[in-house]
């Protein structure tokens, strides 16, 4: 117990030393950590501008969502000394929240376990799961969070990333405990924040048909998501003094007008588009971002976390303005399927590809900007490279989990009726 | 015969008729003035006047011109006038920089490139396409590239370049009928003097506008060509008003030491021809040069001598100007003025104006960096002044560092700021900045630097992007 409270407050120590340290500028001026939609110096400029009656949405600076130009400037004006406390505080609090999704996951996957055991292969038993493997998970899930780079990083830059996650865990938790009206709430929140988190509603559904009452929970689920993002629509609007904010917070992530370079994959495609074309490339690419929650879902339709997981991960990659702070939430969830490990193949592969690009990013960037010596591609295929060794990680996870599911049912041995058979993710 | 005598009659009475309704008059002026840092400055003005009861009863009712019987008045440009219901115009092309610490205040601004604001009379019509349509005509007119402006660069400024001919309040306090655009890229030179030149009444075979050789003209330091177009009165009592055309060519050369070392100059040296025929078509034709500071021809004489010598102010603003009179003195001979130094010509500290601003960029890489403006009032009296800075939209600005509530030292009020749109509307930053005698002031706008698309680079894209130049508005205590 001692063990835990040290983690969260080296963790928090970590936060609170880099960012009084006078890296922490340069640290938030990284296009890997801030975009447009999240850096915390373009809501300070948006609270400047609402405060001196200039129209924020008009211009091409703002484009958070009204509430949190209404909170920004709350904590602009009145709590600039606490702000690094508040987004060390939202971390740590994201951090608990994801402990207690992985306690609650492992308690319904020994449930599951203890039903389905009798259906079991006879030579699974080192497959089963343990309740010490399943805890040890839950400290490693939370440090995770609190020491990967990625989300120190995000935390330092002070990017209001730092409040989607928070949100995004509140929503796991809620779906996990089984909440159904707070989990739309949240979803309904999330989705007003970012746009392309409404994808979890499918997994949200997909959890609460297994239960108790689904008809019950699904209404309540789609009832209190429509209701809470009407409310947050019009409490919006109320507080823009119109509906502008809607061209310039949803149609910006989906039309993606702004070309500052970010670790995801519009930006150099549209600065060589034809302009002829470009419409139909948005159509694309934003279609690619939402087409795997079809397939994924009809696939892990029995295992709805595993699935949001997936969703959040290639939300992460293929989003308009992915950052940092997306990769390292998503990344914090996979000490939940500890078991899975062993049958993930590509773990080396996936980690150098990872420290790599991870390195090599930031000093192409610099190549490009700062000593003019490189261009564009540089960036954009080391970016590209990261891209890639997140989907090999999710794949390879995904594998796993259909592997493992093969040989609790079907025993170890890889036959087909006497024929050696070779396992493929389809 | 009695049919022949009638038409002779009409004929002879619509002459005086016509006589006593048109009145134009041109005038041409060339001011050389020697500067503290050795260079010579050289301004010439052409203006032409015209009044006619249509142009007084267009000006006092804000309605468009209707021009009729063009006689001095440049048809070209009078078609363009009343078609764009342009009421006032100033377009310049300028080539160099005009540095104000050292060479004092210019008679007529002009910053390097092209600008051009207009003031509309009150229409219906939509002026955003109205003002494209005029930046194409204009662009025809000059043969400059002006029909680069449009949305992404045009503004209409709040308190900067209000009307400098007759305006009533309820006009010029509205800036809705202003446009105002600014090119920093734009190059000057032969191709846009020629047509220049070509409005002018007496072209270039006689009077002042002889001296106009494109070679002397552009090797100079500094080089601007303008044109303004303003409803102004024709005397002090304003009794009855007129269209003024007036036509500006601002000359910085450098000097041209002699054997000795002396700073002599003489028109033949500075213009490489002579004065040899008189415009038959002006009515007044002089040139000044400016004497101050040399009473008694101390530091420098002037051959032939003046005709009369003009002193205006006192103190500080003093001013003494030598005339001449060309008209009277072009005798089919060349007329040639020069000017020997008794001593060569000291290097010395020049005395800075009463307000001089120095803008510069800082930062490195192309991720963005600051604008710094420095003012420096070194007058006793302290100084408002309105800053305007107009920039692309690729410069995103963020305001929130440099006006901070904290930032309360010297107060900078911003009395209109447009936020940019990505590719559809520039920057437009307005403020008033107060600066307390003899001291600097430091004001800085931070950007950030937006990537653009391959269709949006300007040709030699490692050139690198010019910035249209900012514009201090101010009033100052005395006039030198």
């Amino acid at each position: 117990m001692g063990g835990v409270w040290i983690m969260y407050l080296l963790g928090a120590g970590v936060r609170l030393w880099l960012m009084s340290t006078s890296s922490a500028v340069y640290i938030a001026k990284r296009v890997e950590l801030s975009t447009p939609l999240n850096s915390w110096k373009r809501v300070q400029e948006g609270v400047f501008l609402h405060s001196h009656g200039i129209p924020v949405y008009s211009g091409g600076v703002f484009h958070e969502t009204p509430l949190c130009l209404f909170f920004g400037g709350f904590l602009v004006r009145s709590w600039q000394a606490y702000l690094s406390l508040l987004f060390v505080a939202c971390d740590l609090l994201t951090a608990a929240l994801l402990a207690s999704v992985a306690a609650a996951y492992s308690k319904q996957l020994l449930l599951i376990q203890k039903k389905e055991v009798g259906k079991y292969a006879l030579d699974a038993s080192p497959l089963l799961l343990t309740s010490s493997s399943l805890w040890s998970g839950v400290a490693y899930v939370a440090a995770a969070y609190l020491f990967c780079p990625y989300t120190v990083a995000s935390c330092v830059a002070q990017t209001t990333t730092v409040f989607a996650n928070l949100v995004l865990a509140a929503t796991f938790t809620s779906m996990v405990k089984g909440y159904p009206a707070l989990f739309g709430g949240l979803v309904a929140l999330c989705t007003y924040q970012s746009f392309y988190p409404i994808c979890l509603i499918v997994p949200g559904i997909l959890h609460f048909t297994k239960g108790n009452n689904p008809a019950i929970f699904v209404t309540k689920l789609l009832m209190s998501f429509t209701v809470s993002l009407g409310l947050l629509m019009v409490m919006s609007a109320e507080i823009a003094g119109g509906w502008d904010f809607l061209e310039a917070t949803y149609g910006f992530i989906l039309a993606a007008p702004d070309l500052t370079p970010n670790i995801g994959l519009f930006w150099y495609f549209f600065t060589e588009m034809f302009e002829h074309f470009r419409l139909f490339f948005l159509a694309t690419f934003q279609i690619n971002a939402f087409v795997y929650v079809l397939p994924l879902s009809i696939r892990l339709r029995n295992d709805p976390v595993l699935l949001a997981a997936a969703l959040l991960a290639f939300t992460a990659v293929f989003r308009s303005y992915p950052s940092l702070g997306d990769v390292g939430l998503y990344m914090a969830l996979l000490p939940m399927w500890k078991h899975l490990y062993p049958f993930m193949r590509q773990t080396f592969i996936v980690g150098c590809m990872f420290v790599a690009t991870s390195v090599l990013g930031p000093i192409m960037y610099n190549l490009w900007i700062f000593n003019g010596s490189a261009n564009a591609n540089f960036y954009f295929a080391v970016t590209l490279a990261f891209n890639t060794a997140q989907i090999f990680l999710v794949t390879d996870l995904l594998f796993a989990h259909v592997k493992r599911e093969y040989h609790l049912f079907h025993g170890s041995k890889m036959e087909v009726n006497g024929i050696p058979a070779r396992l493929t993710l389809q | 015969m009695g049919e022949f005598a009638g038409v002779l009659l009409v004929f002879l009475s619509c002459l005086v008729v016509t006589g006593r309704c048109r009145d134009d008059t041109f005038t041409e002026e060339l001011l050389i003035r020697p500067l503290t840092s050795g260079h010579i400055y050289s301004h010439f003005e052409f203006t032409t006047t015209w009044t006619t009861p249509e142009i007084t009863r267009s000006i006092d009712q804000y309605r468009d011109f209707e021009f009729s019987h063009y006689d001095l008045f440049p048809r070209a440009f009078g078609e363009i006038v009343e078609r764009y219901h342009v009421r006032e115009l100033h377009l310049s092309l300028t080539q160099g920089l005009w540095r104000h610490r050292k060479w004092g205040y210019p008679i007529v601004d002009a910053p390097p490139g092209a600008q051009l604001w207009v003031w509309f009379n009150p229409t219906s019509e939509n002026l955003d396409q109205t003002w494209r349509d005029l930046v194409n005509a204009l662009s025809g007119l000059v043969c400059a590239s002006l029909n680069f402006i449009d949305s992404t660069n045009t503004v209409s400024p709040e308190l900067s370049y209000r009307p400098q001919g007759l305006a009533e309040e309820w006009y010029a306090g509205n800036s809705s009928y202003m446009r105002y655009a600014a090119l920093p890229r734009e190059n000057v030179c032969t191709e846009n003097l020629t047509p220049w030149k070509k409005l002018l009444p007496c072209d270039t075979q006689s009077g002042l506008s002889m001296l106009l050789h494109p070679v002397p003209l552009y090797t100079a330091h500094y080089h601007a060509l303008s044109l303004h177009l303003r409803p102004s009165c024709k005397d002090v009592s304003c009794s009855s008003v007129h269209l003024e055309l007036t036509q500006a060519l601002s000359l910085v050369q450098g000097p041209t030491l002699s054997s000795s070392g002396h700073q002599d100059w003489s028109l033949q040296q500075l213009f490489s021809t002579q004065l040899i025929y008189t415009c038959p078509l002006a009515s007044m034709s002089k040139i000044y040069v400016d004497v101050t500071g040399n009473r008694d021809m101390k530091k420098f004489t002037l051959d032939p001598e003046p005709d009369i010598f003009d002193e205006s102010g006192s103190g500080p603003s003093l001013r003494q100007l030598a005339v001449y009179d060309v008209q009277a003195a072009l005798a089919g001979d060349g007329f040639n003025i020069e000017a020997t130094y008794k001593s060569r010509h000291i290097y010395g500290i020049i005395p800075s104006p009463h307000l001089h601003v120095s803008r510069f960029i800082t930062g490195y890489g192309q991720e963005g960096g600051s604008i710094t403006v420095k003012f420096t009032n070194s007058g006793s009296t302290s100084l408002s002044v309105v800053y305007l800075e107009v920039l692309p939209w690729y410069l995103r600005l963020f305001l929130h560092t440099s006006h901070s509530y904290s930032h309360t030292k010297s107060p900078v009020y911003i009395s209109k700021l447009v936020t940019a749109r990505d590719r559809e509307q520039g920057w437009l930053y307005e403020a008033v900045v107060e600066i307390p005698a003899s001291s600097t002031i430091e004001l800085s706008l931070d950007f950030t630097r937006a990537l653009l698309k391959w269709l949006e680079y300007p040709p030699d894209a490692n050139h690198g992007f010019y910035i249209p130049a900012a514009t201090i508005s101010a009033v100052l205590p005395t006039p030198r």
